[in-house]
């Protein structure tokens, strides 16, 4: 008797295991139809008003989807199927904002995004022309002395929370002070290292360098978040290893735990480069604004892109139209910028990841 | 002499053949990395009243035992008796753990381990271990992780130095001819058999006396655990071994000497019930609840 | 990969060799034994007998080795097969040891009884053919051949024929007077020990065969690979 043979005969009754399916076409079908409706809400204006054309054609897919997969499918395929509509619109709705914003800034920005304002300051400018050359520079500078400042405070500290901490007292009173740190205002960050410089070098000093204090006291607990993270990321065994071989603790950490996790820790830091590039608050207090390039961080104002910004908006000039424009580009300068080095940091993971974690 | 004694003789020459057959010695060469055997100090272990403590918890309590050198020990017994935790105070990695601490004495060559002055990281270059899961440095490559255990003790080679090492060490562990050609590749791309051996590697690169094992094999597939075996048959004659196993087959394989744990109860700190000679434990063993645990009906 | 499990197969390897070792050594033994009651060399049975002691511890020793082997191994398949076997054949040529310390015994008992020339010719035969069927299953053993094996039970049918012959003419030289009774029971007894020898060698036969491939003589193999074996027909054993 061969395997065919043995094959039982078709069913006679209904299979529990089969049910009928809204297939690829129909579901399609649903969401044009829903598109469709949703352009009736042009009506009122008669012109295309994209926000509301959005949200009519979201609410109608809904309602559709749900009601046709009813009849066709049966209740538990519908609700599924409502359960992943609403998901759906729930993050084309939270997208919305977004996409319009990039939208809004490349178009308004695109007016001055030529090398003229990348490579002039407003140095004696008044009306037209002029560019931010001094203000890219400024962030540079700040940004970069925070970076410097807060990295190795930031490191050392998550260094002692992962492999020395263990429970005790003071780890336990530290790791409190870092999550306070992380909801503090970027003003009072601002207003703390005014005061600062205030009291060691007098009233009314503005230098890059406080901007740059300003900056750390705001990035070192996100750098600090992010290093134990990933250094508690690191396998134990790898350290087990490590002194089965006879290798001391901080030559274990040195050697062995800090190359694992670099890849982490320096896309916590690029992402926390990320997040205190566009502070106004605090360097509109400490930096202030200079109208020229300056180099020296210990000495005057120095501008900065998210000052320059603001002042270029609530100062435009005459014709007012040229600091606005100056203001779009600026704006758009530090998208740029900030979208730099997020894909910088996705680079980094990939590439420095190694090869043999899990 | 008789027609039968010649006979006799004659029909005895045909057997010759036969006889020379049989006398040929079976070729007992079982390849050895390094032929020259150390002279020195004879790595007996000898442990006195050991009682090992995690805070106010004993977990393991009252072990004396002697540790032939140049041999596999194996140790056995249930989950939680105490058996990895004996071993880790062998080379005080438990003193990892914070709160771990001993009562008791290991000698090693007649030095107290737990004596005063002494430091834990130079005792754990003389007793080396190998872990149950492998364990490779993931950002090194196969050379570089060979080398870790002497290059992060600020040892610098002379030039060709490093690469005699990785080379004894690598065929020490009967791993050279399978990765001779990418010595520079990272550790991870091998086999969970091969990354074990890489291991051993690189804990026989440090050049300790005893190697300690704790269940090695766990997390490794048969034929790579029956490779990391005969492995084990060959490392013993330069390194005295002492293995945590689950498996009790294994520990028949492959000791020579084997001590019981067991653990009354939960909460109870664990202790040793008998230890002898590898074939007397699984043949004839003293103790009722060893011949319980070694057939099978323990619990 | 290298070559796994070596101490294991070593261990086998001279379980193995040291059965063979036993086994060729019973080999001479039988002629010798011949050898003795026929020419009544009443200094060197004594020597034979003595010589027992050897043959026993040997035969123990490796019955250990097996033990340990199965206690510490886990054998299985042919490897398992092999240490049961093993067992049995140290049996089979310790005891075969044994009956040549009877042969020479029994020498002692007839010794100064001449024996006439047919009584002696068939006599020598029948030592010359146990000697053969010996030394045919040592060296089946030590090959694990199974077929030098299979031929084992015709040698053993002509060893057979050779014992009737051999009570055949202990009758009729009682007979005809040459020897008195004493003599003639004795030799039949010797005769029996040739048969057994033989009947030894050929379990040795055996058991290799069963080392081989699994074959035993209750179960022969079915004609078909693939059709199961619906009935076991028993073989008639030739037995007197």
């Amino acid at each position: 008797m061969t395997i065919t043979e043995h094959r039982p005969a078709p069913l006679e009754h209904p299979s529990s295991i089969t049910a009928r399916r809204l297939g690829r076409s129909g579901h399609v079908a649903v969401a044009i139809g829903a598109v469709g409706f949703g352009a009736l809400s042009w009506l009122p204006q008669g012109a295309p008003n994209w926000a509301r054309w959005i949200i009519v054609t979201l609410v109608a897919y809904c309602a559709a989807i749900y009601v046709i997969s009813r009849i066709v499918e049966g209740r538990r395929q519908a609700l599924d199927r409502l359960m992943s509509a609403i998901v759906t619109s729930c993050f084309l709705i939270v997208a919305m904002p977004l996409v319009s914003l990039v939208w809004t800034v490349v178009e308004r920005g695109k007016n001055r995004f030529d090398a003229t304002f990348f490579t002039e300051t407003m140095r004696g400018v008044v009306g037209e022309g002029g560019g931010a050359y001094h203000a890219i520079v400024g962030t540079l500078i700040v940004t970069g002395l925070a970076t410097l400042m807060s990295v190795p405070f930031g490191l050392f500290t998550a260094i002692y929370l992962a492999e020395y901490g263990h429970g005790a007292k003071l780890a336990k009173a530290i790791q409190s002070m870092v999550d306070v740190m992380t909801g503090i205002p970027s003003i009072v960050a601002g207003l703390f290292a005014y005061a600062l410089f205030e009291l060691l070098f007098g009233p009314g000093t503005r230098s890059g360098i406080a901007g740059a204090v300003a900056l750390t006291v705001l990035m070192t607990p996100v750098v600090v978040r992010s290093a134990e993270e990933m250094l508690r990321l690191v396998p134990d065994e790898l350290r087990e290893a490590s002194y089965a071989l006879g290798v001391p603790k901080w030559k274990t950490i040195v050697k062995v735990v800090l190359p694992t996790a670099i890849a982490g820790i320096i896309t916590g830091v690029v992402l926390a480069i990320a997040r205190v590039i566009g502070e106004t608050a605090p360097l509109l207090v400490t930096a202030g604004l200079a109208q020229g390039v300056n180099w020296n961080p210990f000495d005057g104002r120095m501008t900065t892109l998210p000052v320059f910004t603001y002042y270029q908006y609530v100062q435009p000039g005459l014709p007012p139209e040229a600091g606005q424009d100056r203001a779009w580009t600026a704006a758009l300068t530090l998208m740029i910028i900030v979208g730099v080095l997020f894909s910088l940091a996705r680079i980094l993971s990939t590439a420095l990841k190694p090869k043999g974690l899990k | 002499m008789s027609d039968h004694q010649t006979a006799i003789r004659t029909t005895g020459e045909e057997f010759s053949d036969m006889t020379d057959r049989l006398d040929t010695p079976i070729d007992t060469a079982v390849a050895s990395a390094s032929n020259d055997l150390p002279t020195g100090p004879d790595n007996r272990i000898v442990v006195e009243n050991l009682n090992i403590y995690y805070g106010s918890f004993l977990a393991v309590k009252d072990v004396n035992m002697v540790i032939e050198p140049r041999s596999v020990t194996a140790l056995i017994g249930p989950s939680g008796c105490g058996k990895s935790t004996f071993i880790r105070s062998l080379n005080r990695m438990h003193e990892v753990i914070d709160g771990a601490y001993v009562e008791g004495s290991v000698f090693v060559d007649g030095e107290d381990l737990y004596g005063p002055g002494v430091d834990p990281v130079a005792v754990r270059r003389k007793v080396g271990m190998v872990f149950q899961r492998p364990n490779p440095f993931p950002t090194m490559s196969i050379a570089d992780n060979v080398l870790a255990g002497k290059r992060l003790n600020s040892k610098r080679f002379a030039k060709g130095e490093a690469e005699e090492l990785v080379e004894k060490s690598l065929r020490g562990a009967n791993l050279w001819d399978e990765v001779k050609d990418r010595l520079d590749k990272p550790g991870s791309g091998l086999s969970g058999g091969q990354q074990q051996r890489l291991c051993i590697a690189r804990a026989i690169a440090v050049e300790p006396e005893i190697l300690l094992m704790d269940e090695p094999c766990s997390a490794l597939d048969p034929i790579s655990t029956l490779a990391i075996e005969q492995l084990m048959n060959e490392l013993k004659s330069t390194y005295t071994i002492v293995i945590v196993t689950h498996n009790m087959q294994q520990a028949a394989r492959v000791s020579q000497r084997t001590a019981f744990f067991t653990i009354d109860g939960t909460g109870q700190p664990g202790h040793v019930v008998e230890m002898d000679d590898t074939d007397v434990m699984f043949s004839n063993p003293k103790q009722q609840s060893t011949i319980d645990y070694v057939t099978g009906r323990f619990g | 990969m290298n070559e796994l499990r070596s101490a294991f197969h070593q261990q086998l390897d001279e379980i193995q060799t040291g059965i063979a070792r036993m086994s060729a050594g019973v080999t001479e033994l039988v002629p010798r034994a011949t050898d003795v009651l026929l020419s009544m060399d009443l200094e060197a049975a004594e020597y034979m007998i003595l010589g027992d002691d050897e043959y026993d511890r040997r035969a123990l020793e490796l019955e250990e080795r097996c033990f340990t082997v199965i206690a510490l191994q886990a054998p299985v398949a042919t490897d398992l097969r092999a240490v049961i076997s093993a067992i049995k054949i140290i049996a089979d040529v310790e005891r075969s040891a044994d009956l040549c310390v009877n042969i020479c015994k029994a020498a002692r008992r007839i010794y100064g009884h001449e024996l006439d020339p047919h009584l002696r010719g068939v006599i020598q035969k029948m030592g010359d053919q146990a000697q053969v069927l010996f030394k045919e299953a040592t060296e089946a053993y030590l090959n694990l051949d199974g077929v030098r094996a299979a031929a084992l039970h015709d040698m053993d049918a002509y060893l057979d024929d050779l014992h009737r012959q051999l009570i055949q003419v202990i009758f009729e030289s009682h007979a005809a007077g040459s020897i008195d009774l004493q003599v003639a029971v004795q030799l039949a007894v010797v005769a029996r020990f040739y048969e057994r020898i033989g009947d030894h060698a050929v379990n040795v036969g055996d058991r290799t065969r069963y080392i081989v491939n699994g074959w035993l003589p209750e179960r022969p193999y079915p004609e078909s690979d693939n059709d199961p074996p619906d009935v076991v027909t028993v073989p008639e054993t030739t037995d007197d």
